[in-house]
C-alpha cells in the first residue's frame, strides 16, 4: 500500500486532454495532434503506473487527504493499472484509425474530446475504490459514450442509439437504487468495508442485474447487436472493446462482496446462455457488424463463466484478449467495407488480392478470437478449459463456442477475401496519409496481439495481473502504513 | 412515516415501470424520470428521512455526540440529481431529434438497420 498521487494524474490525463480537444475545436490539426501525442503521453504514464503497482504494489489516492473509507479515493491495484494501460493502448490504437476515417464535419463535432470523455470514464472505473463512486464513473463514460453512438446521427444511429441510451439508464437506476439501498443496509460503499460487511440479497440483485446488462450477459445482452451495429466502425471498435469491460470488471469487484454466493451461480448460468445465443447468433448473420456483436456476446459468456468460478487470472486473459481482438476486427470490417462499398460480408469479393496486408490482420485479430494456437486467444481459451477441467459440461460448451466462432470466421474468409472476382467499387478512397493512419492503428492491435501471444510461455503479465486480483481492492487496514 | 415513504417509493417504481412499457417514446422518457427520482426518494428514505441538525461538530469538540442528519445519503442524493437530469437533458434531445428525422414515435418501429460510414 503506497499513498501517492500517481492514479489521480493517470485519471486526470483523459480528462485535460478531453478540455483541450474542446477548447481547439475550430482548429482540427492541433486538435488531431494533442488527441495523438496525448495519447502517446497518457500511455506512457498509464505504463509507468502499471509498472510501478507491478513493483511497488497497490497504489492509493485519497483525495483531500479524507481517509479512503469516508472520502472519494482511487486505488490502482494490478488487475485495474493493468486495464487502464489496455484502456489507453485501444484509445490510441482505435484513435489513429478515426483519424484515417472521420470527415471534417465530424472532427469539427467534437468527436476526439469525446472519446477522451469516454476514456476519463472508463479510467475511473478501473480505479475507483467505492461503489457510488462506481456508479459515478459508470455515468460519465455513458454520457461520452451515448454522444459517440449518434456522432453523425444517420437514421440508423439515432435508432440504434435510443435503443442504447434507454438500456443504459434503467440499468443505471437499478444501479443507483441498489447503491442506496446498499448504504441503507451496511452503512458504508467502500468496497473494503463491504467485503467485511456483505451486501445483502436485495441490493444485490438489482447490482448484479444492472452490471450483467452493462457487461451485455444473456438474458440481458439483447440490446447490443440491436444496436452497436448502428455506429460507425471506429466507434464500435471502442465501445466492444472497453465498455463491456468496465461491466465485467466491475462484476468481477462485486460479486466477491455479496452475502450470498447464488449469485455466483446466476453469473455462471447467463454465462452459458450467452455462449451459446452468441455462438449460434452469430453463424447465422449476413452482416458482418452483427456477427462481431453476437461474437461479443458469446465471449463476454466465457468472462461471465469465468468471474462465476473466481478465476481472475483467466478473466484478464479473456478480456485482454477480447479487447484487442474484437476492436481490431471492428476496424478490419470498417475496411472491408469501405473497399468493396458492400455491408453483407456474403456480397464482398476478392479481398486477399486487394488488399493482401488487410487480409494477414483479419487471420491473425480472427484466430485469436477464435482461440487457434498459437494466438493470444488460445492461451485464454486453454486456461478457461484447464480450470474447467472437472466440469465437462462447461469443457464441452467452450469448445462448440470457439468452433462457432471459428466457423463464422472462416466463412467470412472464404467468401469475402478467398473467393475471386471482379474488383469492386470502394465507397470511398483514403488519402495516402490517411491510409497510412489506419495501417499504424490497425497494425498496432495486430502487433500487440502477436506479442502477447508469445508471453504467457515467456513471463507473464496480464496473468500475473489477473492472479494478484483478492477480491475488494485492498485487504485489511493493518497493513497499511500512512505517511 | 418510513413505511408511507417506503409505499410512495415503490408507487413510483410502479409508474415509471408502467410508462417505459408504453409504446410512445415520450411516455419512455417520463418514466425514466419518474425511475431516477424514485431511485433518490429510496436513498433519501433510507438515510432515515427524520428532523435532525446538519451534521457540524460544535465548537471546541473533536467529534459529534449528538445525533445529526447523515451527510452521505444526502451527498449521494445531490450527485445523483445532477447526473440524471443532465442524462434525461440528453435523451430528451435524442427523442426530439428521432422524431425530427424518421417521423416516429414508437419504440418498436425504430429501425433495426446497420450503419454505413
Amino acid at each position: 500500500m503506497i499513498y501517492t498521487n500517481l492514479p489521480a494524474l493517470v485519471l486526470a490525463t483523459p480528462l485535460l486532454l478531453a478540455c483541450l480537444c474542446f477548447a481547439f475545436a475550430r482548429r482540427r490539426r492541433v486538435v488531431q495532434w494533442v488527441s495523438l501525442l496525448g495519447g502517446v503521453g497518457w500511455l506512457a504514464m498509464a505504463a509507468n503506473l502499471a509498472m510501478q503497482v507491478h513493483a511497488q504494489g497497490t497504489m492509493v489516492t485519497e483525495v483531500g487527504g479524507w481517509d479512503r473509507h469516508y472520502g472519494i479515493s482511487f486505488v490502482a491495484d494490478p488487475l485495474g493499472a493493468m486495464m487502464v494501460v489496455l484502456a489507453a493502448f485501444i484509445q490510441l490504437a482505435v484513435g489513429l484509425a478515426a483519424h484515417a476515417r472521420l470527415d471534417r464535419k465530424a472532427e469539427a463535432f467534437w468527436y476526439h474530446g469525446l472519446t477522451y470523455c469516454l476514456a476519463f470514464g472508463v479510467t475511473g472505473a478501473f480505479l475507483t475504490a467505492d461503489l457510488f463512486n462506481l456508479f459515478v464513473w459508470f455515468e460519465v463514460l455513458l454520457i461520452g459514450s451515448f454522444v459517440l453512438m449518434v456522432h453523425g446521427g444517420s437514421d440508423q444511429q439515432l435508432a440504434g442509439g435510443m435503443k442504447y441510451v434507454t438500456l443504459n439508464l434503467i440499468s443505471s437506476v437499478m444501479f443507483l437504487a441498489g447503491c442506496g439501498l446498499t448504504y441503507a443496509h451496511t452503512g458504508t460503499l467502500s468496497f473494503v468495508q463491504l467485503a467485511q460487511v456483505g451486501i445483502p440479497d436485495g441490493p444485490a440483485a438489482l447490482l448484479v442485474l444492472a452490471f450483467m446488462l452493462k457487461a451485455s450477459v444473456v438474458p440481458l445482452a439483447f440490446w447490443m447487436p440491436a444496436s452497436y451495429p448502428a455506429a460507425p466502425t471506429y466507434t464500435i471498435a471502442l465501445f466492444s472493446a472497453l465498455l463491456t469491460k468496465v461491466g465485467c470488471l466491475a462484476l468481477l469487484r462485486t460479486l466477491g462482496l455479496l452475502q450470498n454466493e447464488i449469485w455466483f451461480t446466476v453469473l455462471g448460468i447467463g454465462g452459458v446462455l450467452s455462449i451459446l445465443v452468441g455462438s449460434f447468433g452469430l453463424i447465422g448473420q449476413a452482416n458482418l457488424r452483427r456477427m462481431l456483436a453476437f461474437s461479443s456476446v458469446s465471449q463476454v459468456g466465457y468472462i461471465a463463466i469465468a468471474i462465476a468460478l473466481q478465476q481472475p487470472a483467466v478473466v484478464a486473459l479473456l478480456i485482454v484478449n477480447h479487447a484487442l481482438a474484437k476492436g481490431g476486427l471492428f476496424l478490419v470490417a470498417g475496411e472491408m467495407e469501405r473497399l468493396t462499398g458492400q455491408t453483407n460480408y456474403r456480397d464482398m469479393r476478392g479481398l486477399a488480392e486487394r488488399s493482401p496486408a488487410l487480409t494477414w490482420a483479419f487471420a491473425v485479430l480472427a484466430a485469436s478470437l477464435a482461440g487457434l494456437p498459437p494466438t493470444l486467444g488460445f492461451f485464454a481459451k486453454w486456461d478457461w478449459l484447464s480450470t474447467m477441467a472437472d466440469r465437462p459440461f462447461l469443457v464441452i460448451l467452450g469448445l462448440v463456442g470457439s468452433a462457432a466462432t471459428l466457423y463464422g470466421m472462416v466463412d467470412v474468409y472464404l467468401r469475402a477475401f478467398a473467393t475471386p472476382g471482379e474488383a469492386q467499387e470502394a465507397s470511398s478512397e483514403l488519402s495516402r496519409r490517411r491510409q497510412w493512419l489506419m495501417n499504424v492503428g490497425l497494425g498496432s492491435l495486430v502487433v500487440a496481439v502477436v506479442a502477447l501471444s508469445s508471453s504467457p510461455v515467456v513471463n507473464d503479465p496480464v496473468r500475473e495481473a489477473g492472479a494478484a486480483f483478492k477480491g475488494p481492492l485492498v485487504s485489511t487496514a493493518t497493513e497499511e502504513v500512512k505517511p | 412515516m418510513d413505511a408511507l415513504y417506503a409505499v410512495v417509493v415503490g408507487f413510483l417504481f410502479a409508474i415509471g415501470v408502467y410508462l417505459i412499457l408504453q409504446r410512445p417514446l415520450v411516455k419512455l422518457l417520463l418514466g425514466i424520470a419518474v425511475l431516477g427520482n424514485a431511485a433518490n426518494l429510496m436513498i433519501f428514505v433510507s438515510s432515515g428521512a427524520r428532523r435532525l441538525p446538519p451534521p457540524l461538530i460544535p465548537d471546541g469538540e473533536k467529534v459529534v455526540t449528538t445525533p445529526i442528519a447523515d451527510p452521505i445519503a444526502q451527498a449521494l442524493i445531490l450527485t445523483a440529481i445532477v447526473i440524471g437530469f443532465g442524462v434525461l437533458a440528453f435523451a430528451v434531445v435524442l427523442v426530439h431529434r428521432v422524431h425530427q428525422t424518421s417521423q416516429i414515435d414508437g419504440f418498436d418501429e425504430l429501425t433495426e438497420g446497420v450503419g454505413t460510414e
